[in-house]
């Protein structure tokens, strides 16, 4: 796994076809670079110039004064031939090429694509794309892309690996996510996967320390018995693995074929893998985000014990019955809880799960914070999802800084929907944003995002303690 | 175990055939003879008792009730001579140039439930199996499940239990459960044979397969091993 290392990590970068104007595609890895702070050597290639924003230009590859760890290919498909040459001569061993025209566009495109990836294996090169957007890692500063979400700065770091087969709709989850507080670890675009393709780069990711969970946007799968090893590894390491795969439909196969060049498997066949090691399939980039989001605020909760405070009646049947749909289970609180819990809402509020303050909670200012305290001191729940109504103003606030006070003390994961608008509730919502908490955007989401990850957990104790055993009958 | 090569030649095994490698992973088949004259027929039908099924064996009839030789509820000696050359007559109006290996004379399997046990290969995954109840529900209702192999017999009791089927096996209205756990033990043995053979078999359908009531097993009452073209 050197050559990813040399991706994901590399102490040079070349650019081939560099352009001086630092808006284009072939001008903004450079400009990415060094405004996201990139610490190692830039090489912008391109005949054409002396110097690139203050950088020395060289004219070639082969006269850079050392070998760059990778290379960025940035001119058109046409003259794929003549970089792998230079590459060859310069003993470069690790390429990405942004350029298309290769398999995705068919005929002409897929042999000329066929031939470069000969070319690489015989000179030892290995090449990420064609037809791709390039690849960050986060935490050591490399923006080797050229996607417009890296506008944003500063980027967030974090837990998050993202592995995508599309590098326009990958970068836009990124933005999203980004734009939502949730940080990255990596985040590598795979275009055609000429030669590197993503489970290479998954395999690297889930042994990697700085990611705590992976994302992947899959339109095909290139070799089962390595997905079924990562998989296998991401289970014992307690790492999720989020998929968003796309060709459940003929059309939307047909498509596929014809966008990353790829050829979408049996769906079901998927789903069947999917069940098999417990990997998080979801179906729009919303829940990408909401999960990425939470895993990367929380830890795993224990089990699928819910609790569910409320500051309506509504909210606490909606979350339940959701909850019920999902299969996790909605415990029964302790005698003592459920009195303890009594003593700080009304008569008409309910003290059993799913618990239901009332607005009337707010009449005493530690009432909130006890009922919160309570429901997670159950043993039976794992994880705690709170819906607040219109509790505006002040009151808000107070059960705002509440919340973040709880998830603070917890290793139980907190999910919270709080269903007013930006305008009323702006003040209550950016202090539980500050405070960590995950927030969403309703009810169900909030209890998806923590049911996958309780479903997660029960499925991944199961299936160790399970591989423990065969390997103890062996 | 020992990949089966022998038998694994050529494009669809005869029903015999396929269960020759059923039968190494020790996968409970219905009682069966593959008679080779009348008198064969006679000798089985004497060990084994009536009713019986008789059906023409061959490579090149797969679907052989189509084919219309395949006879069912045999009561006497009487009709297994009748059958035998009808069955083989038929046979023969359907392709003249059929090889055919004789004729299977097979206990009756009564009660139970009928299930599908299907086997086949992804192209990324590998060998995949597939689980439903016969009659309607895999193909009418597309109520099945599927895993990629092998399946550990935990896995084989979920994938069960996704089909809405399951429920029928479970036992509903006064009918005995069925047995489950040796169908789970069927499943995970096939899983191995689709793994261990993956480079041979790209198809295996059994169907049905007849799960009786809980401490009475399994049968595999008809197999269509189809194996990979070289």
């Amino acid at each position: 796994m050197e050559d990813i290392k040399a991706i994901f990590s590399p102490r040079s970068i070349a650019i081939f076809g560099a352009s001086s104007n630092l808006n284009s595609i072939s001008g903004k890895p450079l400009r990415y670079l060094r405004q996201h702070g990139y610490e190692g050597k830039i090489y912008p290639i391109n005949p054409k110039y002396e110097e690139i924003a203050g950088i020395k230009c060289y004219p070639d590859l082969v006269g850079l004064p050392e070998i760059p760890d990778l290379l960025l290919v940035a001119v058109s498909y046409k003259r794929i031939f003549n970089v792998l040459e230079q590459c060859t001569a310069k003993s470069v061993k690790n390429i990405i090429v942004f350029s298309s025209g290769f398999a995705e566009v068919g005929g002409e495109g897929k042999k000329l694509q066929e031939k470069a990836v000969e070319i690489c294996r015989n000179s030892g090169i290995r090449l990420l794309g064609p037809n791709c957007q390039g690849v960050l890692n986060l935490h050591e500063n490399v923006t080797a892309a050229f996607s417009g979400s890296l506008e944003n700065k500063p980027l967030l770091a974090g837990g998050t690996g993202f592995v995508t087969q599309s590098g326009a709709l990958g970068f836009s989850i990124f933005n999203l996510a980004q734009e939502a507080g949730v940080g990255f670890s990596k985040v590598v675009s795979t275009g055609n996967e000429a030669d590197l393709h993503s489970l290479d780069f998954m395999e690297y990711m889930v042994e990697d320390a700085n990611t705590k969970s992976l994302v992947a946007y899959l339109e095909s799968v290139k070799d089962g018995d390595k997905f079924f090893r990562i998989a296998d590894r991401a289970l014992v390491l307690g790492k999720p693995i989020v998929v968003l795969k796309v060709g459940r439909s003929a059309i939307g196969q047909k498509a596929s074929a014809s966008h990353t060049g790829s050829l979408t498997g049996s769906d079901a066949v998927f789903d069947a893998f999917v069940k098999q090691k417990g990997l998080i399939r979801v179906d729009d980039i919303a829940d990408v985000i909401d999960l990425a989001g939470l895993i990367e605020k929380t830890e795993l909760p224990e089990g699928k014990g819910l609790g569910i405070v409320t500051t309506s009646g509504g909210a606490g049947i909606l979350v339940a019955d959701r909850a019920c749909d999902l299969g996790l289970d909605i415990c029964e609180l302790p005698e003592q809880a459920c009195r303890h819990i009594s003593k700080f809402i009304p008569p008409f509020g309910s003290d059993i799960n799913p618990v239901d303050v009332t607005a009337q909670v707010i009449n005493d200012p530690d009432g909130f914070s006890n009922v919160l305290n309570t429901m997670l001191s159950v043993p039976g729940i794992h994880g705690l999802v709170i819906v607040v109504t219109m509790i505006t103003g002040p009151a808000g606030e107070k059960m705002a800084h509440d919340i973040v006070m709880q998830t603070k003390k917890t290793d139980k994961p907190i999910v919270v929907a709080w269903t007013g608008g930006e305008k009323l509730m702006g003040k209550a919502l950016q202090i539980l944003r500050d405070g960590g908490v995950a927030l969403f955007k309703s009810p169900v989401r909030a209890v998806d995002a923590l049911g996958a990850l309780m479903k997660y957990q029960v499925f991944r104790k199961k299936y160790l303690a399970e591989k423990q055993r065969s390997s103890l009958d062996k | 175990m020992a990949a089966v090569k022998s038998q694994l030649e050529g494009k669809c095994l005869s029903e015999y055939e396929s269960k020759k490698v059923l039968r190494e992973y020790g996968i409970p088949l219905a009682a069966e003879t593959l008679a080779k004259s009348v008198d064969d027929a006679l000798a089985f039908a004497e060990r084994a008792g009536y009713p019986l099924v008789m059906k023409v064996d061959s490579p090149d009839i797969p679907h052989k009730t189509e084919a219309g030789v395949v006879k069912l509820n045999i009561g006497d000696a009487h009709a297994v001579r009748t059958a035998y050359d009808d069955l083989l007559k038929k046979a023969k109006a359907y392709d003249p140039n059929a090889s055919i290996n004789g004729v299977l004379v097979q206990e009756m399997v009564k009660g139970g439930t009928e299930v599908i046990i299907g086997v086949k290969k992804d192209p990324q995954f590998g060998p995949t199996v597939l689980f439903g109840l016969g009659g309607i529900f895999v193909e009418v209702m597309k109520d099945f499940s599927l895993r990629i192999a092998p399946i550990s017999m935990t896995e084989a009791m979920e994938m069960i239990d996704d089909t809405k089927g399951a429920r029928i096996l479970r036992g509903v209205r006064g009918r005995k459960p069925a047995d489950i756990n040796a169908l789970c033990e069927t499943l995970v043995k096939i899983s191995l044979m689709a793994i261990d053979n993956k480079d041979r078999i790209s198809e295996l359908d059994l169907n049905p397969v007849i799960v009786l009531p809980e401490g009475e097993g399994v049968r595999v009452v008809d197999a269509l091993i189809i194996t990979e073209q070289s």
